[in-house]
């Protein structure tokens, strides 16, 4: 992998390792079992640009390119996948499309407070009626004078539970189907915003995904960004930034679990040697190297093409996918060789597969990205 | 031997609105990643941890008083990496010894190409040093530089309590004592953490180091040395033999009720000294 990095990515990826294991990795049980957003860690990773990697340096981010971008939320997710989650989704599907769709005026409002982590950004599509398929969302945002009201039930939203500003997706004309979408940025705060209970989820526990209502909240309608009925267009783009984010997430979690498998296999004694002389548990360590080694070249391949400018929704679609089933399968395996060690609390690798398993159901679900991948080849 | 003359105090100069302000060289190592003994591939070098609190002590003291930090390290290329993240730290320079005949020096020639480079960009203020380095613990280069640049050495600097006109004084931790030194012009020291929380490298600066700062290389020739002085040849200590060490550990257990073990336990390491 070095290879292919400049020294630049490389002095990124060992300050943000250096952080991570230090601050991170310490509390990352306890903050699993406690299900706690850990505000001292996000503080400090605001102040050093981890919550603006991509953001202009102009509206106070650190100005910096997706391949650091993906160092850097592989480095947390290794540490703590809940918190890779937090910058992940902050970064690319928050920020990102406020700062691609956004005016210049929309720019100074939202963006540097979210580029220095002083508020926290969310992702607002889902809804019970509506997951894949985006299309079949029911919330509306009514123009009224300067304002739209807006009513949405917004379920599973990364963040929720400590979001400032949400991208919220909403249907601006309710008769023109898919074509009458659009994105509003919602402010918590408003009268109206309501933040549900933290869901009690498997995996990302010390993320609070929360649900989001709004009941006639008014909003002003210059935060629509771009054009009513570009939400679609905007969503499409957003996730195919988030994609990157969370292929990298799911290659930190496979990463934590290859290493803490290696580890365990040189120490853990049966049948008078360290397991890891056991052919079996050798080819385990061998398919798990391996697989995070491909996943991880096929994201560092998306976010360089996305560097270059050039088309990389494929590519992206495909290091999800293909990172996301690693980071399931290799933490299956760390948990294998861990025996009965491996499915409790007491070590790590309990929590990878349960974090690993969700990569492959959100920002789009493995059954989705097949869909997109199949298109975009036989199109 | 440098000339009085060739060194100036620079603080001097600047609080009479003269000059540049503070000159302060900082000498850092390129480490291979990982723990002692770790390979050492060419590749994955990253800043030798004790090296940090001198770059932040410099740093320091230039904001407070002006002035330049330059960063010096003798290297392979791969070492660059090192100095980039020491740079993003904040020092304007840096200098690179590299050259292929360096190879293999021990610390002694190692002092001898670090003091002719630092010769090269006197005049100074005070020279920095890590304490030690996280590969190889010797903690020889600080001072055997400092001797062949006829300086004063300082170790275990923690503090620096004073600097102004021709003087620096410092304060150093040993064997429990804090001790105080003044010392003139130009100085060297060996800086330890003084406690204060381990900074990391924001992105923000990352992307500041890159910002057209570019690092300098010297080699052999650059320096006026000859081959005969640096790398195995010039190195007086030879390597004979390198095995791993594994110290013997004792095992006692304390048994009984809590409170009884909790102080027996405490008795024990104060004993041993390991508490106060
Ligand atoms: C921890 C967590 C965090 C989340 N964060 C966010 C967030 O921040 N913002 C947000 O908007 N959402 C978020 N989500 C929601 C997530 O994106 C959705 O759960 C996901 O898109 C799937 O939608 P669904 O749950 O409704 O499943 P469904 O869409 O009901 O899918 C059920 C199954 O049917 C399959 N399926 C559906 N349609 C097809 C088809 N056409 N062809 C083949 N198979 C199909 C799916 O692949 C899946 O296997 C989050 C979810 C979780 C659990």
């Amino acid at each position: 992998m070095d290879t292919f990095l400049t020294e630049k990515h490389r002095i990124v990826r060992s300050s943000v390792r250096a952080f991570a294991q230090r601050e991170i990795m310490p509390i990352s049980r306890e903050i699993d079992e406690d299900r706690r957003f850990p505000w001292e860690v996000i503080e400090k990773m605001g102040k050093l640009g981890y919550l603006g990697i991509q953001a202009p340096r102009e509206l106070g981010g650190a100005g910096m390119d997706a391949v650091s971008y993906i160092i850097i939320i592989e480095e947390i997710s290794r540490a703590a996948a809940a918190i890779g989650l937090c910058a992940s989704v902050h970064n690319s599907v928050a920020l990102y499309p406020i700062l691609a769709f956004g005016n210049a005026l929309q720019h100074d409002k939202f963006v540097p407070d979210l580029a220095k982590g002083k508020k926290i950004g969310a992702f607002c599509l889902t809804e019970p009626n509506a997951g894949s398929d985006a299309s079949a969302i029911e919330a509306t945002a009514i123009k009224d004078g300067d304002h739209y009201i807006v009513n949405a039930n917004k379920v599973f939203v990364t963040n929720g539970g400590v979001a400032d500003i949400c991208v919220m997706f909403v249907r601006t004309d309710p008769a023109a189907g898919p074509r009458g979408i659009s994105v509003i940025v919602a402010e918590k705060g408003t009268p109206g915003f309501v933040v549900g209970e933290k869901e009690n989820l498997s995996g990302m526990r010390a993320n609070p995904v929360c649900s989001i209502r709004l009941s006639d909240c008014k909003i002003p309608a210059e935060n629509l960004l771009a054009k009513e009925g570009m939400g679609l267009k905007i969503g499409l783009a957003a996730l195919d930034t988030g994609r990157i984010g969370i292929a990298s997430q799911a290659v930190g979690i496979a990463q934590a679990a290859l290493l803490d498998g290696i580890k365990y296999a040189k120490e853990r004694i049966q049948f008078k040697v360290p397991i890891a002389r056991h052919q079996s548990i050798q080819n385990m360590i061998a398919d798990m190297a391996t697989q995070v080694e491909s996943a991880r070249l096929m994201v560092y391949r998306a976010a360089l093409l996305k560097d270059q400018k050039k088309p990389f929704s494929k590519e992206a679609a495909m290091a999800k996918l293909m990172a996301s089933e690693t980071a399931s399968r290799v933490a299956d395996m760390a948990v294998q060789i861990h025996g009965g060690y491996g499915y409790s609390k007491a070590y790590g690798v309990e929590r990878y597969y349960r974090d690993a398993r969700i990569t492959r159901i959100y920002e789009g679900t493995s059954e989705v990205h097949r869909m997109v991948i199949a298109r975009n080849i036989l199109d | 031997m440098l000339e009085p003359e060739e060194i100036l105090l620079h603080v001097q100069k600047n609080k009479y609105g003269k000059d540049m302000g503070l000159n302060i060289i900082v000498c850092i190592k390129a480490v291979a990643e990982g723990t002692w003994g770790a390979k050492n591939t060419d590749k994955n070098f990253t800043l030798n941890l004790f090296d940090r609190p001198a770059i932040e002590m410099a740093m320091e003291l230039t904001k407070k008083y002006d002035g330049t930090v330059t960063l010096v390290s003798m290297g392979p290329e791969s070492a660059c990496s090192a100095l980039y993240e020491a740079m993003s730290m904040g020092p304007q320079k840096a200098v690179l010894l590299s050259d292929p005949l360096f190879r293999e020096s021990d610390t002694y020639a190692t002092a001898k190409v670090l003091s002719a480079a630092i010769k090269k960009l006197a005049p100074f203020d005070l020279l920095f040093f890590g304490t030690r380095s996280s590969d190889s613990d010797t903690g020889h280069v600080g001072p055997q530089t400092s001797q062949m640049l006829s300086i004063p050495y300082i170790s275990n600097v923690h503090e620096m309590v004073d600097l102004g006109m021709d003087k620096a004084t410092v304060e150093r931790r040993a064997d429990g004592f804090v001790e105080r030194f003044q010392i003139t012009g130009p100085g060297a020291m060996g800086v330890v953490h003084d406690g204060t929380e381990y900074g990391y490298t924001g992105l923000y600066e990352i992307e500041n180091t890159f910002d057209g700062k570019s690092i300098q290389r010297w080699d052999h020739s650059d320096l006026g040395l000859e081959p005969h002085e640096i790398g195995l040849p010039g190195s007086p200590t030879k390597i004979v033999a390198l095995n791993p060490h594994k110290s013997k550990k004792q095992c006692r257990f304390i048994t009984g009720d809590v409170a009884q073990a909790a102080e027996t336990l405490a008795q024990t390491l104060s004993q041993a000294g390991l508490v106060d």
